[in-house]
């Protein structure tokens, strides 16, 4: 991993189009602005996480499951007209 | 080819009904290979079966019938890893969470499946829409009580 050390509104810039600016340090927050192509995908780790730990309890949750959600289907369906 | 389900046992599956995710699911990334099996006659949810691996099943949920105004807000490389074209081409999906202590079904918001119907491609993407909960409840909807 490379290192850097950088303060406020300085910027480091990654290949030709991509610039990470550090905004403001508050505390322990740190603001970065990045600027980049629209077709980049840039997220927050820990969103993907999220979606990880939720698709893993996702396939847990179906065992067993086909005859009570069945069930509950067509009940809600009934009610609702769904 | 007949393939081993979790929850139908062995099933007969037509090879073109096969959806191939590229680059997997968000946790499952060796496993490209599922195909839809409908949870019942015309519903609005459906066993997502991996057929390379039997305990590989999730139960998604088309969200528009929940929450009529999901917006479907993903990066451009997605949808081009899937060679969308026209947004006719594609089924949205939301992938359940079912807690039976809780008596709860939840819906995950951040990361819709999205398949191409035209060519049978699929991602999981990730939504732009970062609050967009992996837990959106749909008890009442699909209710387990």
């Amino acid at each position: 991993m490379l290192v850097l050390s950088r303060k406020e509104e300085q910027s480091i810039i990654i290949g030709d189009n991509i610039e990470v600016k550090i905004l403001s340090i508050k505390g322990d927050t740190v603001k970065i602005g990045i600027s980049a192509p629209p077709e980049l995908k840039i997220y927050r780790k820990e969103i993907l996480e999220e979606i990880q730990k939720a698709n893993i309890r996702a396939v847990a949750s179906s065992k067993n499951l086909k005859d009570i959600i069945l069930g509950k289907v067509r009940e809600a369906r009934g009610e609702s007209n769904l | 080819m007949k393939v081993l389900s979790k929850h139908f046992g062995e099933i007969e599956i037509e090879e073109e009904h096969v959806v191939t995710f590229e680059k997997g699911l968000i946790g499952f990334e060796e496993y490209k290979r599922y195909v839809f099996i409908e949870f019942e006659k015309d519903s609005f949810v459906y066993w997502m079966q991996s057929i390379e691996n039997t305990d590989l099943c999730f139960l998604v949920a088309n969200p528009y019938v929940f929450k009529p105004d999901y917006i479907l807000d993903v990066y451009e490389d997605d949808l081009r890893g899937i060679y969308a074209e026209k947004s006719e081409d594609l089924m949205v999906f939301v992938i359940l969470n079912v807690n039976l202590e809780e008596q709860k079904v939840t819906a995950n918001l951040l990361g819709p499946v999205i398949v191409n119907t035209k060519n049978n491609r699929g991602v999981q993407a990730v939504s732009k829409i970062n609050d967009y909960p992996t837990d959106y409840d749909i008890t009442s909807k699909v209710g387990v009580k």
